[in-house]
């Protein structure tokens, strides 16, 4: 018996297969284009990623695919598929990077106000979130708006495709903007501002639930040779958390990739009201006694501050960030004064301001590119520590943090987070996170175990990395000196901008 | 005219250059070497004196064997930069290095003398604050870290007389470097007793003072030997590197302005006498007695101009030529797309004397590269002559600057002028004056010689072109609302961080 985790990612479809005691047996990927047919817009045609999924799965191994017995899917966040009444495509899918939507998301945030918006969905809205996306078509392509049938996520088009059911679980509708935070379906406050109504949406299942078979036409489509049962899986972020064993009060994960991200599961729908992490529900099971929701905070420059560097800076995209962890090791904790403000994309946790911009300072003459990588690295880690510093503030005191994503690689950068976080940390090596975690779901659904039970005993960790009371100490007072950047410089981006 | 020529010699920060002129000025030959340095501490930064004499008598030697009949040479001097001496024992060797003008060793006995007098009666006897850099404090530490080599020393020379003395002048303190002690009364010309008191320092260790221009000695036998200078022509007194380059540029008095930019750079204008508000010294600026006998300057000091372009060019450009550098620069829009460079990579003057600022680059995107970053470093460095020359004008009582001389060797980026100009929104006059400071060392040389009756008789005889960027208007407004709205606030907004950084990492190598 083989589990099998599909995560339909932003760039490519990954599968892999796990055995029921969580070996991973085979890992494949097929990528997928993202059109930007005006300025601000990024689709994707689904039908690619019904094809990519047939594509990669079919290219298990045969003793693989004949094995497969139950399917978890994982997903892309926030997108928004819609179908006619006759469950035809009407517009290619509007993904969570398409910020055509941005007016919308803030007419939106006006009318409600931040306080109603935190406690209806937990969360701020977005240009990209479902339910901005539907009140942009709505006013910009009102004929289309108006033939919406059904409206679903990503990873649910793929699941009415592998099995005719339209349905989907409280992680994944949670990213839309439009679930309730607290009690987990759909907002009515929500549904009636953005004009659509609970009959266009999908029923709401578990996630450790089955939600249907596969279709004739899907069977083959993936090449298995008998059927395989579809449970409702999860969106990718708490899925990723899920098989990094992160599932428990007290456990937050750290990731290091393009931005950085602070989770952490939580056994009530706290929320933060001026909005300045997200409060989602989970694919874990509240009725079961696991924790309902994760609260994330997410910084938008991590492992991307480094590629801007080598790109941009350095001029050469082929430094990789290995090279770039051994240059910020050839110099002091601390860089010798040298810190960088990592908002070169504005910032998302804490502040959430699109216009904020970067810098460097404590420069002097003494400085170097050494100094600068390592600045970057120290730098994402303070913005990544007050994400996390929020997320506890909601959820509890850390006794378990796992470092995952790209940056964990680095032993460099993951002895930072233990100095700048002051506390011990461990590695994740759980590579294809949210694929994983969606076969993880799929043994849950298979056996009746709890979710969480399963992501903690398929997970594996690297030893624990202690924090350095000296370096610890250094880090202190210098996040003291980034933390006052921000507030000192805010009232100057806009004239910056100009 | 006759065939006679002068030496100039500039002992820099960067370079030791010797420059052989006729008396119209013009170049007949030059020769350079790199300076040494030495970094043994964080913050510290030495040159060897022995080693610094033996590159002075290389480039003499090469500059006055390669000329037709070196015979003809009849004068020389030395310029040198501002705050560096050696320190000498009763026989005139050396007994400790160089301590370089820039090093900030010195925090320490720079509080405790500030401690000791207050701020404006100070600037109102010196024309400058005390600063770590200046001598005093540098001989103040020699002696509270050092006494056993303290003990041995009977004599300190600046830079500039340290290597006459060794080409056989009297040992002697020029006015100009003598004004960057934070000792000298600017008034009476003489060592301050109350000052001298304060730093511990007895007169003696400095001895006779002489102004820019006086024959000071001869040229020995011995030099003679070393650097291939005919014997017994005139050593005449030169003195503070950048005065010195003012002087070739004719900027002596009030209403001469001049921008002399190199690794630092020099805002300066001439004064007929020194300026009586003392709020002056608390701006950032200083003045001083000028090389030109009797003569004053008013000068705001930018530490790292030409500086911040060099360390951008290695740091984030190494391997590419300059020229390719300021191509790629010149392709960034103006304004480096809200990109700010502040240049306080050692220290800041503007709007106050600061010796824990430090630099940044504020406004970053993921837009910005590195032809981006070395553009808003260029306008940084304008950005920041013009944060200095806005005050010092006014001080020194002149109307809204509309031109500027402009002379060093950073004056040949064209780029960084050009910009200047719309960011100062005032003509620049780029003085083609090969080595402007080693030549102000010749025309001093040649007024020890004989050959000048004064100042402005070797001013009249010195000829070369000049070349006048205008500022471009459609530039201007921008550039006022950056600096305006941005520039000026980005000092005061970083100065908490940027001291609770210095702290952190700096105060552990002061001793």
């Amino acid at each position: 018996m083989t589990y099998l985790g599909i995560d339909l990612g932003t760039s490519s479809v990954k599968v892999v297969a796990v055995s029921p005691t969580g070996t991973v047996l085979q890992v494949r990927s097929v990528p997928y284009a993202t059109s930007h047919p005006e300025s601000g817009a990024a689709e994707q045609d689904p039908d690619d990623w019904w094809q990519a999924v047939g594509e990669t799965v079919r290219g298990l191994e045969t003793e693989i695919r004949s094995q497969i017995s139950v399917i978890g899917l994982s997903g892309q966040m926030h997108g928004t598929v819609v179908l006619s009444e006759s469950r035809q495509l009407l517009v290619p899918a509007i993904i969570w990077s398409d910020v055509r939507g941005a007016e919308d998301s803030m007419l939106l945030t006006e009318t409600l106000g931040k306080p109603a918006i935190a406690d209806e969905i937990g969360t701020p809205l977005a240009a990209g979130f479902q339910a901005v996306t539907l009140s942009w078509l709505r006013r910009t392509n009102r004929a289309t708006f108006d033939s919406i049938g059904y409206v679903m996520l990503p990873k649910d088009y793929l699941r009415f495709r592998l099995t005719g059911e339209l349905s989907t679980e409280p992680s994944d509708a949670a990213s839309t903007g439009l679930l309730q935070v607290h009690t987990r379906d759909w907002s009515d406050v929500m549904l009636k501002a953005v004009g659509i109504e609970r009959r266009h949406l999908p029923r709401i299942g578990k996630s450790a639930a089955l939600s249907g078979v596969l279709t004739h036409e899907a069977q083959a489509h993936l090449g298995l040779s008998r059927s395989a049962r579809v449970c409702g899986g999860g969106a990718d972020v708490p899925l990723a958390a899920i098989a990094s064993g992160v599932t428990n009060l007290g456990q937050v994960m750290v990731t290091l990739s393009s931005g950085a991200q602070a989770t952490a599961h939580v056994d009530a729908s706290s929320v933060d009201f001026p909005l300045r992490t997200h409060t989602f529900a989970s694919a874990l099971e509240p009725d079961h006694g696991e924790c309902g929701w994760y609260v994330m905070g997410a910084t938008m420059a991590c492992g991307s501050a480094l590629s801007w560097f080598a790109q941009s800076v350095l001029g050469d995209r082929s430094i990789s960030g290995q090279v770039l962890s051994e240059m910020a090791s050839e110099v002091a904790v601390g860089a010798d004064g040298l810190i960088f403000v990592p908002y070169l994309s504005g910032e998302r946790t804490p502040h959430m301001d699109p216009g904020a911009r970067g810098a460097f300072i404590g420069l002097t003459a003494d400085h170097d590119r050494r100094h600068m990588a390592r600045a970057i690295i120290e730098g994402t880690t303070f913005a990544l520590a007050d994400a996390l510093e929020l997320v506890v503030g909601l959820t509890s005191e850390p006794n378990d943090i796992v470092v995952a994503g790209g940056g964990a690689k680095s032993s460099i950068w993951v002895q930072v987070v233990a100095d700048i976080v002051n506390r011990p940390v461990r590695t994740s090596p759980v590579a294809d996170q949210s694929a994983v975690g969606a076969a993880v779901v799929a043994a849950a659904a298979d056996t009746g175990r709890p979710v969480s039970e399963v992501g903690q005993s398929w997970a594996s960790f690297g030893p624990d990395v202690f924090p350095h009371d000296e370096q610890a100490t250094t880090y202190q007072n210098l996040r003291r000196v980034y933390q006052a950047f921000y507030p000192a410089f805010a009232s100057h981006f806009p004239t910056l901008r100009s | 005219m006759s065939d006679e020529l002068l030496v100039g010699l500039d002992v820099g920060t960067t370079n030791v250059k010797a420059v052989v002129v006729d008396l119209t000025g013009r170049t007949i030959a030059v020769a350079s070497v790199a300076q040494e340095i030495s970094y043994p501490h964080p913050g510290w930064a030495q040159h060897n004196p022995d080693r610094m004499w033996e590159l002075a008598c290389q480039v003499i030697r090469e500059a006055a064997t390669s000329v037709e009949n070196p015979g003809r040479i009849v004068g020389i001097a030395v310029a040198s930069m501002g705050e560096a001496g050696v320190t000498l024992d009763v026989r005139g060797d050396p007994t400790y290095d160089v301590i370089a003008w820039f090093d900030r060793r010195t925090v320490a006995q720079t509080d405790r003398f500030a401690a000791a007098i207050d701020r404006d009666k100070l600037f109102a006897i010196t024309g400058t604050e005390i600063q770590p850099i200046m001598t005093g404090p540098k001989l103040m530490w020699l002696r509270d870290e050092h006494p056993d080599i303290w003990a041995r020393t009977s004599r300190f020379l600046n830079v500039s007389a340290y290597i006459a003395y060794r080409l056989g002048a009297e040992p002697s303190q020029e006015h100009s470097l003598a004004s960057r002690t934070g000792l000298f009364d600017l008034r009476s010309r003489t060592w301050h007793p109350d000052l001298m008191e304060i730093a511990g320092l007895h007169t003696d260790v400095f001895g006779t003072l002489s102004m820019g221009g006086t024959r000071i000695g001869n040229v020995s036998i011995d030099a003679s030997r070393q650097t291939g200078l005919p014997a017994g022509i005139a050593i005449g007194m030169a003195g503070h590197d950048h005065i010195c380059g003012a002087f070739a540029g004719g900027v002596i008095r009030k209403g001469d302005v001049l921008d002399s930019i190199g690794t630092a750079e020099g805002l300066m204008v001439g004064l007929d006498a020194p300026v009586d508000d003392v709020t002056m010294g608390g701006r950032g600026f200083t003045q001083g007695a000028h090389v030109v006998p009797d003569k004053y300057y008013g000068l705001g000091a930018i530490y790292t101009a030409g500086a911040s372009y060099e360390w951008a060019r290695a740091a984030l450009a190494g391997g590419k030529s300059h020229d390719e550098i300021l191509v790629g620069a010149a392709s960034v829009p103006a304004g480096s797309l809200g990109v700010v460079f502040l240049p306080h990579l050692r220290l800041a003057m503007f709007p106050e004397l600061d010796s824990r600022a430090r630099g940044a680059f504020i406004g970053l995107t993921t837009d910005v590269t590195t032809d981006v970053l070395i553009r808003s470093v260029l306008e940084g460095i304008a950005f920041e002559g013009r944060a200095g020359f806005g005050p010092l004008t006014q001080y020194a009582q002149l109307p809204r600057l509309s031109d500027i001389k402009v002379i060093g060797g950073t004056a040949r980026n064209e780029l960084l002028i050009q910009i200047k100009a719309s960011v100062m929104n005032a003509r620049q006059h780029v003085l083609q004056v090969e080595e402007a400071t080693a030549l102000g060392a010749a025309m001093l040389a040649g007024m020890a010689a004989g050959v000048y009756r004064n100042a402005d008789d070797a001013i009249a005889n010195v000829k070369y072109e000049t070349t006048t960027h205008e500022p471009d208007s459609s530039l201007v407004p921008m550039y006022d609302g950056l600096f305006d709205e941005v520039y000026t606030a980005i000092y005061s907004a970083l100065k908490p961080m940027n001291h609770a950084v210095f702290d952190m990492f700096m105060a552990g190598t002061v001793e």
